[in-house]
């Protein structure tokens, strides 16, 4: 691990950038506690400065205060709306949807749902400021604001709001709302086009400050927004260029590179580099003859290895060699944040050019902590306090201001803290950096710090069109959140409170990481562990695993039946080709006999009484130990379903994660469902003793989709309640299901508990039918699933039904309103209907848009399907993998060739050619239909259906949904919440998931499992599944009560 | 035979609490309550009270902060209900008041119960039950009713034991959705006082929301400056 201080050692930066490189990476999930106490030294203030700082702070926020005029409106719109009111994220939701929403009727809906629930009448009283009134009621008319009367500032708040908008009808309320929200636009944004921008910044420029410009807007999904925004910046940098000079420093140019590219993604690496370099690089010739210096934005922790690398290639490009005109953004709740400096400063060392740096705190930290715990990772990429960023931001600085980096990085300061910039005037010896800070905020700090000082402040200003606001709004307001900004906190807040050193704040508490926020693996509690993996797109996770799975590519696994854990005579062994490759040998099966199948079936009849007499305590720990042995063998396991799966690498991962996950969980739920003997008193008033005992003998059908997870899912919750289990999974895939089956015996399961049988049809009638079995688990397609059904009630000789559980297929639809934001609709979409070429029961089949948006959503799609990626699913850069076999290609090929004549094409994702042939890929492709009654049966590869639905009809199209019988997953996508919840409860689905993909459910989290169509219940990975398992037994009867 | 789709879907959408008020109200109603059987009527019906007393909270899951996950149980949908000759009264009963509190919809097919049914009808009716939430079926629609694609589920009660395998048969027979079997087959109700019974009358649901998308993740915000 780096040593901070020594960091501030000259020597350190005169290191080749190679050098310090490899130091950055490893401090991605660093301890956090053990890191800040490295850097807290770095941040110490020496007790003169200490008391300077707090005296000169203070002094500040009491000018401020005191000076009437002071406050900008957006700084009280921020104050009065802090995130931690109901109202305040009201209205940013309203304001962040309303100015895109093309229907008056949607707009009229959102401002319902949004103002009806909130005490806006506080916010109307306790603030002066026009903005914050205009906001919060919405209603200027015809330029004049609508007062209350004095009625209304007794009555309760949303009573008040009904009489309002009763009166003035809700037309005139909408044309209200979007007007102040074009005000909220216009004090956020600088100007819709450089030029009004320049115009509205001059008397900035003439009380000394200068610009940073921004261009608004989303990143890129498709080539055609990349081109757009491209353009865009090629503009700015001529309008910047033609700026007149002052003595204020040139304004500048701040670049969002995902912006710039539609894969912006580490996985994409080798394009990236190669294609958005080249689009930089025209940027930068142009700004370099224009003396227009350039920034490249900070982006998601996920990115920043990859902007780092980006930026090299260009600092170091022959055409820009020599300028010192290009800048990087650097956030200062990273871990990693003091590593990057460094390596900067030896970047500048050797090249010889100035670096602008503008040290920032960071915008999207509850995204980074949401992502971890998602994903499983092994930490988080930034702090979990403020006052550690903080410290991280002082110990960066006091790097930035060091003599040894002075004229290789200038140091640009951006904050809204009037302690934070002092402190960094006490800690600098010298005037060669800068201040910034957002256009609309800081106003009356930023002023009061020009004015004492002769160092330069810049603005940040977003220019851009207004409809793209508020996704930028929100991230500052999170910003304000997460780092207690000056205007953040209450005007009343004691200024003593508002000055205390970061490094006094953190030295102080009892641990420096924060205790409320629980590493990614800690997030269930006590209960059970989380599974974990590592990041792909961080180098020093992803390297070593890739080098591990790598180890894989060649093993040769095998698979045969196993019945007490012996191998019965087998019949040939039978080779195992993958389906991205048929030439690509995986292993070899030797299938089983339907003779196989009942002697498994007898074996585990034999041994399920002494199973069950095992203590659950003991049965559960045995999976607590396979999930562990699944962590340690999880490149193995991840080579194994990409090469006899085909599923690409995070789908790997992820399928392992589930299988860890179902063996935790169901482990820590046995415990609680053995329960003591119960006594139920009957009609007749005789009192039954029952014990919930295990049914006896299951079988377990596996599908390929998810050969691990679904395969140890199933046979898990059987074996851990106490009935012995005969398996046999999905043909496709038993490779990996016999190398859970060996880790199972591994983890200390009795060979005899568990028996294998590989084999299709012939072998899964042997099991249905036979007279042994208690329970069938099942996952697998519809008209299978009846099959089965059909085929245990036809058994002779018994007098029980045996229980089914069975989880099948959906038609699974996505109703997207036009309150919803495009982009993430698309790139929801993208994941729901392609990601495991679109193989997984809960993938989207219908794609159901107002028609209002539609257009919009559907050339988006267009466009950024045409960026996914097919091929090797071992490779990192691929988006979709094959479908599994040659029979579910030709199935779903056929599905394309008939599709009736009403119908097209929208888009369709190319195989690449080296797939055409000795592989089973399926173009992922969008289909547009003119009625729901063109959807026939679930198709079960990469396509998604489109129709389009008028506002007024939403009734009727989730009845239409629901008539076809199905029920398994339905996401929804919209920003009125009271809409949502309408479909959701008319829906008749298992699993909703209400704006974001529709797949992936996490054990425990989103227990899975539809109704109709899509299967029995109980759902998998939930509360009821395990007591399916068993039964209660009648062991006693009592006396009559 | 008609079942009215609006009407079911209201049913299905009232809290159990709500359900419970009105069927409630048709247990009290003289009709029944005169009945000999009554009292292990409102013995089962008790149980089903107790069972599902907590049924209309939502149960929070645990997982990554900025979502909120939801599990919460709601009616299959149609059932059918069938009774034996000789079957007791009160397990009728029994199986009918069970469904309906848990959101569903009755066809109701008791050829040998036929002022049963009249009077359950007449007390559902009164009790204000919304229309073709409970519809009586004659036993010359059973065939069709099994076939029926919105059937979820078929509610029995036997008389003998060897009558549950021909009738899963039967049911296995369907083209459309799997329809299970949830018998009684005992005349002491010893099945449907089981505390799994009234749960095999429902479906889970799960709800996702991202609640990011919907005004930022002020809970992490919260956790992030929360004293230690």
């Amino acid at each position: 691990m780096l040593q901070a201080n020594a960091v501030l050692n000259p020597e350190f930066i005169q290191q080749a950038p190679s050098a310090i490189w490899p130091l950055i990476s490893p401090l991605y999930a660093v301890d956090e506690s053990l890191w800040l106490q490295e850097l807290l030294p770095l941040a110490q203030p020496s007790p003169t400065q200490a008391t300077q700082i707090e005296t000169q702070a203070s002094a500040l926020i009491a000018q401020i205060r005191a000076d009437d005029g002071a406050m900008h409106m957006i700084d009280a719109l921020l104050l009065e709306y802090s995130l931690d009111t109901r109202e305040g994220i009201l209205l940013m939701c309203l304001a962040e949807a309303l100015i895109r929403i093309p229907d008056a009727a949607s707009a009229q809906a959102l401002i319902r749902d949004k103002l009806g629930v909130a005490d806006w009448h506080a916010h109307l009283r306790q603030s002066d400021s026009f903005l914050v009134n205009a906001s919060t009621w919405g209603l200027l008319l015809t330029g004049k604001v609508v007062t209350l009367s004095p009625q209304d500032t007794q009555a309760n708040a949303s009573q008040a709001l009904n009489r309002l908008v009763q009166r003035l009808g809700e037309p005139l309320i909408r044309r209200a709302m979007q007007q102040a929200m074009k005000i909220m636009g216009h004090q956020f944004v600088l100007g819709q086009t450089m030029q009004e921008a320049i115009r509205r910044g001059q008397p900035y420029r003439d009380k000394g400050y200068t610009y940073s410009f921004d261009m608004l807007g989303e990143a890129a999904l498709t080539q055609a927004d990349a081109q757009k925004y491209a353009a865009d910046y090629a503009k700015a940098i001529e309008a910047v260029g033609q700026y007149p000079s002052t003595q204020a420093p040139r304004p500048s140019v701040s670049i969002k590179l995902s912006a710039l590219h539609p894969r912006y993604e580490v996985a994409q690496k080798a394009r990236v580099l190669e294609e958005l370099c080249a689009s930089l690089l025209t940027l930068i010739r142009r700004a370099r003859i224009l003396d227009v210096h350039l920034t490249i934005d900070a982006e998601e922790a996920d990115r920043l290895e990859l902007s780092l690398e980006v930026f090299q290639a260009l600092y170091q490009h022959p055409e820009v060699q020599g300028w010192g005109g290009l800048g990087l953004v650097v956030q200062a709740y990273s871990k990693r944040a003091l590593a990057v400096l460094a390596w900067l400063a030896s970047l500048a060392h050797q090249g010889g050019d100035l670096i602008p740096v503008r040290l920032v705190k960071g915008a999207y930290w509850d995204a980074e902590i949401k992502l971890c715990q998602q994903r499983g990772l092994s930490g988080y990429p930034v702090f979990t306090r403020k006052e550690a960023t903080d410290v991280s931001y002082l110990a960066c600085a006091r790097f930035l201001l060091s003599e040894p980096v002075r004229g290789k990085l200038w140091p640009q300061f951006a904050s809204h803290n009037a302690h934070t910039l002092v402190a960094i005037q006490q800690m600098a010896s010298h005037q060669a950096y800068e201040f910034q800070r957002l256009h609309g905020m800081g106003d009356a700090l930023h002023d009061r710090i020009l004015a004492s000082s002769q160092v330069a402040t810049r603005i940040y200003a977003p220019v851009g069109s207004h409809k793209d606001l508020l996704p930028y709004l929100v991230r500052r307001l999170l910003e304000n959140g997460a780092n207690s900004s000056f205007v953040h906190v209450d005007a009343n807040c004691p200024i003593a409170d508002l000055v205390q050193h970061p490094w006094h704040a953190l030295s102080a508490k009892v641990s420096l990481h924060n205790p409320h926020i629980p590493l990614p693996v800690a997030i269930y509690g006590s209960e059970r562990p989380a599974s974990t993996g590592p990041n792909l797109f961080i180098d020093s996770q992803a390297t070593p695993f890739l080098q591990a799975v790598a180890q894989f590519h060649t093993t040769q696994w095998q698979a045969s039946a196993s019945i007490n854990g012996q191998t019965p005579q087998t019949s040939a062994w039978q080779p195992v080709y993958a389906p991205w490759d048929h030439s690509h040998q995986v292993g070899q099966i030797a299938w089983s006999s339907p003779e196989d199948a009942h002697a498994a079936l007898n074996a585990a009849a034999d041994y399920q009484a002494a199973w069950a007499q095992v203590a659950v305590t003991e049965r559960a720990d045995i999976f607590r130990r396979m999930a562990q042995l699944m962590q340690t063998h999880l490149a193995e396991l991840v080579a194994l379903c990409q090469r006899e799966a085909g599923k690409t690498l995070q789908d790997s991962i992820d399928e392992v994660r589930e299988a860890v996950d179902f063996c935790y969980y169901y482990g820590a739920r046995a415990q609680e469902i053995s329960e003591q003997p119960l006594e139920i008193t009957d009609l007749t008033g005789v009192i039954r003793r029952y014990q919930r005992q295990p049914r006896g003998v299951w079988v377990c059908i596996s599908p390929w989709n998810f050969p691990l997870a679904i395969f140890l899912g199933q046979i898990s919750a059987a074996l851990v309640t106490g009935n012995t289990v005969v398996a046999k999974p999905a043909p496709q895939t038993s490779l990996i299901a016999y190398r859970a089956l060996e880790l199972l015996y591994q983890a200390g399961l009795p060979k005899q508990a568990l028996h294998l049988v590989l084999g299709a049809g012939e072998v899964g009638a042997a099991l249905t039918s036979a007279t042994q079995v208690a329970g069938v688990a099942f996952t697998g397609s519809t008209p299978t699933a009846r099959h089965i059904y059909r085929a245990l009630a036809q058994r002779p000789q018994i007098d029980t039904p045996p229980v089914l559980i069975a989880e099948t297929g959906g038609q699974n639809a996505m109703i997207v309103d036009s309150t919803a934001l495009p982009e993430q609709v698309v790139k929801d979409v993208l994941l729901s209907g392609f990601a495991s070429a679109g193989q997984r029961c809960s993938a989207l089949r219908l794609l159901c848009v107002q028609e209002d948006i539609a257009e919009r959503v559907f050339d988006l799609l267009q466009g950024a399907m045409a960026e996914l990626r097919l091929g090797d699913p071992r490779e990192l850069a691929t988006d979709v993998g094959p479908v599994i076999d040659q029979v579910a290609q030709t199935k779903l090929e056929a599905h394309l060739t008939n599709l009736g004549a009403k119908t097209h094409i929208l888009a369709q994702t190319p195989i690449p050619e080296a797939y055409q042939q000795q592989a089973t890929f399926v173009a992922p492709t969008a289909i547009r239909l003119q009625s729901l009654d063109q959807l026939g049966e679930e198709e079960f590869g990469p396509f998604v259906h489109l129709l389009t639905y008028r506002a007024n009809e939403l009734p009727q199209l989730i009845q239409q949904i629901n008539a076809k019988g199905y029920g398994l997953t339905l996401g929804i996508h919209s920003r009125n919440e009271t809409t949502a919840a309408y479909i959701e409860a008319c829906a008749r689905v298992g699993n909703t998931y209400i704006n974001r993909n529709q797949i992936g459910a996490v054990v425990g989290v989103q227990p899975f499992g539809g109704q109709g169509l899509s299967g029995t219940g109980p759902k998998a990975g939930g509360p009821h599944y395990l007591a399916s398992f068993t039964h209660l037994v009648e062991c006693g009867v009592g006396d009559q009560s | 035979m008609t079942v009215l789709a609006s009407q079911v879907s209201d049913w299905q959408h009232l809290s159990f609490q709500a359900r419970r008020h009105i069927l409630d109200q048709a247990l009290q109603s003289a009709a029944l309550k005169d009945a000999v059987f009554y009292a292990q009527v409102h013995r089962l019906w008790t149980h089903f009270n107790q069972v599902s007393a907590t049924w209309d909270q939502t149960l929070v899951l645990p997982g990554p902060t900025g979502e909120s996950n939801e599990l919460y149980l709601t009616a299959r949908g149609l059932s059918f209900i069938y009774a034996e000759k000789n079957a007791a009264e009160s397990l009728i009963l029994g199986q009918i008041f069970a469904s309906l509190l848990c959101g569903n919809s009755v066809l109701c097919c008791l050829p040998e119960h036929k002022e049963l049914l009249q009077q359950v009808e007449q007390v559902l009716t009164q009790a204000k039950l919304p229309a073709g939430v409970f519809t009586p079926a004659q036993v010359e629609d059973l065939a069709q009713a099994l076939q029926r694609p919105e059937l979820r589920l078929m509610q029995a009660v036997l008389t003998e034991p060897t009558q549950v395998i021909p009738w899963c048969q039967r049911l296995a027979q369907g083209t459309q959705v799997l329809v299970p079997l949830i018998y009684e087959a005992y005349p002491d109700g010893r099945t449907l006082l089981m505390p799994d019974y009234l749960l095999k009358l429902v479906t889970e649901r799960t709800r996702t929301i991202n609640t990011t998308a919907v005004g930022g993740n002020a809970t992490l915000l919260e956790l992030g400056s929360r004293h230690d």
